[in-house]
């Protein structure tokens, strides 16, 4: 689905990474570690435009055929570091009003509630929340709407034990239903996933 | 010719060139407008000042013209040279445009009798000056050059649109408030004996901003690419 | 699920974002108004109180208030976005971000421009308007508040994380054709000419300025992404 090969990135002359070649299936998870500042965010600004600077080449297919490559990420859902995440909206507006909600009925908004544990606070101010609530309604989002490929910078922050099960569980029922994921982390997580380390690369 | 190293070498060889013809011309303009052409019968020596004035009131808005062009070029094709051009030349023509205010004003003050009137041609001068203080102050804001030349360049085609929109409404709104009997537009039978002269010294600047805006521009390539191999090679020679 | 409004969708999702942000957080459409307001009533006392000055500044004072204050309150308007992420999501989406940024502006006009208007009513007594020309001046500001707006968002965008009163640098000389062409139809008004004409050069301004400004905007929003 998504074919990564020799990508580099530099930042005023000083090489953020190189040689990195990676590959995406349908189903597939990928998990991009490193420490702060390895360039684990620009690998997914990169492959969605939002840096426009790079070399190497990044080949997408959103048909089953993958020999068919396309440039685009219609089918994609990004959480970045900032998950945005309105304090002056309630929680039901803050999944209703997103990339992937809008077409949402309340029925499937309150089903989605439900299943990451915010049904209570629905109509809540996103200001009274904790940061972890917060970061529960970021990952209803990713329910809302089926996606091909999910990007997430570092979901797994500001989680308890209850959250990060939340998550393993929601991705591994979406990789049965043919959604990929790629995850970045300061450490491996204990997903299904093939995983990259970015450091290595650069003391190389 | 787009392409920086290119143009600092071959910058490197016409500069010298170019400052010579800027200085014979520019001084010949001025000797030949300030010390021989004849005395004006109604405003006596002072009108000399036209020799400095009209030539940088012609460039403050040509230069402005043509930093509209270069921003053009630098949003399209993303030139980076087009960019530094911009960066290069704002100062410049704030300069002259700043020149072409104080020296209007003194003559003002000599002809008329006033430092200031709000005709339309000061007027639009005085947004100009503005308009090139936006860009400057803009660019200088940004810390990463490269962004800021594009963020210029973004200002440098708005303006390109609304610089002949304000030329015309400030037309308009002279014509709504016609209280002034000043105008100046009307200079009707200017003798070839002080027209030519005016002239010279018009070409004679122009070459002068010519010189200045390459001599910047090299700077600020050098500047821009301090960190590139050429820079290094072309100052330290080339690397064993 | 339809995916054919889809631009439309994305437009109606932000206007409404917006809306009701705006209208949870009242400084949004107040400070704009009690600004505007407060530059009013400097000019009397500044001017002294003869009611025959105020009458024939009326017009101009109004302008540059409403002008000024327009372009305050849209200083703002994307740094919220910005920082919190939401801005990368209009990159994302494949909409034309334009459009996006249209929604916002015309929301944030809708929230700060109408009070506005409707404080210059006000001042219109403070300040001894001439009788007669009040529907001139809610014209006028109609067209010229919001092609503030539009420029004020471009502003915004080039000074986004910047200073404010950079931004106000940035885009009070281009708007003197707005403020020339407001108070030449205040005078053609105050006159009993007919001014009609000014009007429809300020709306084929509008209507060049909505997407070409908008354009550029999102241009100046991208250079934060480089």
């Amino acid at each position: 689905m998504l074919k990564v090969v020799n990508l580099e990135c530099h930042r005023s002359d000083e090489v953020i990474f190189k040689d990195l070649n990676f590959k995406i299936d349908r189903g597939d998870n990928l998990e991009i570690i490193g420490s702060n500042g390895s360039g684990k965010t620009t690998v997914l600004r990169l492959l969605l435009g939002l840096i426009p600077s790079f070399s190497g080449e990044i080949h997408w297919s959103t048909s089953q055929d993958s020999s068919k490559s396309e440039e685009n990420y219609t089918s994609c859902f990004y959480q970045g570091h900032q998950i945005g995440i309105k304090p002056l909206l309630t929680a039901y507006e803050n999944l209703k009003f997103s990339t992937s909600g809008f077409n949402s009925s309340d029925d499937e908004i309150a089903l989605v509630a439900k299943r990451v544990g915010i049904e209570g606070f629905l109509n809540r101010r996103s200001s009274d929340l904790s940061a972890g609530q917060k970061k529960r309604i970021a990952i209803g989002r990713w329910l809302l709407k089926d996606f091909n490929l999910y990007l997430l910078d570092e979901p797994f922050t500001a989680l308890d034990d209850k959250g990060v099960k939340l998550i393993e569980d929601i991705i591994a029922e979406m990789n049965s239903r043919g959604s990929s994921f790629l995850i970045t982390g300061h450490r491996p997580s204990r997903l299904k996933s093939h995983k990259i380390y970015l450091d290595q690369k650069n003391e190389r | 010719m787009g392409s920086p190293p290119f143009f600092y070498r071959w910058s490197t060889t016409f500069s010298p060139w170019l400052a010579l013809l800027a200085v014979i011309v520019f001084s010949a303009g001025l000797f030949w407008g300030i010390g021989f052409a004849p005395t004006d019968y109604k405003q006596g020596d002072v009108y000399r000042i036209i020799y400095i004035h009209v030539p940088s009131a012609i460039l403050a808005e040509s230069i402005y013209v043509l930093m509209a062009v270069c921003g053009f070029i630098s949003m399209v094709w993303r030139a980076k040279i087009a960019g530094m051009l911009i960066t290069s030349a704002a100062p410049i023509g704030a300069g002259f445009t700043l020149i072409a205010l104080v020296t209007g004003s003194i003559w003002g003050q000599f002809t008329w009798g006033t430092w200031w009137v709000w005709d339309a041609r000061l007027t639009s001068t005085l947004i100009l000056f503005f308009l090139y203080s936006a860009i400057i102050g803009l660019h200088s804001s940004i810390e990463n050059k490269a962004k800021a030349d594009r963020a210029v360049s973004i200002l440098a085609v708005l303006g390109v649109v609304i610089v002949p929109i304000i030329k015309k409404s400030v037309d308009w709104w002279q014509t709504l408030h016609q209280s002034s009997t000043f105008t100046l537009t009307s200079s009707p039978s200017m003798s070839p004996d002080m027209y030519q002269p005016l002239f010279v010294c018009v070409l004679g600047f122009s070459f002068l901003f010519i010189f200045m805006l390459t001599n910047s521009l090299r700077g600020e390539i050098i500047f821009r690419e301090r960190d590139k191999l050429w820079v290094k090679n072309q100052f330290f020679g080339q690397e064993r | 699920m339809n995916d054919r409004n889809n631009t439309l969708d994305w437009f109606m999702l932000v206007m409404r974002r917006d809306l009701i942000l705006s209208f949870r957080r009242s400084a949004t459409y107040l400070t704009p108004l009690i600004f505007f307001l407060i530059v009013v009533t400097f000019f009397p006392l500044a001017l002294g109180p003869s009611q025959s000055l105020l009458s024939s500044l009326a017009a101009g004072i109004i302008w540059i208030s409403a002008l000024l204050s327009s372009l305050l309150a849209v200083e703002g308007i994307f740094s919220e976005d910005y920082q919190d992420g939401t801005m990368d999501q209009y990159f994302i989406s494949t909409e034309p971000v334009f459009v996006l940024i249209f929604a916002k502006v015309l929301c944030h006009w809708l929230v700060c421009g109408a009070p506005i208007i409707l404080a210059s009513i006000i001042s219109s007594l403070f300040l001894y308007l001439p009788s007669g020309v009040l529907f001139a001046l809610i014209e006028s500001l109609l067209m010229g508040t919001f092609f503030m707006s539009l420029l004020g968002a471009l502003g915004a965008a080039l000074a986004l994380g910047r200073s404010a009163i950079l931004s106000a640098i940035i885009v009070l000389p281009f708007s003197i054709p707005t403020l020339l062409m407001g108070t030449a139809i205040m005078t053609a008004a105050i006159n009993q000419q007919d001014y009609s004409g000014f009007l429809s050069i300020m709306g084929a301004m509008l209507a060049i300025g909505i997407p070409g400004l908008c354009l550029l905007t999102v241009e100046a929003i991208k250079l934060n992404y480089e």
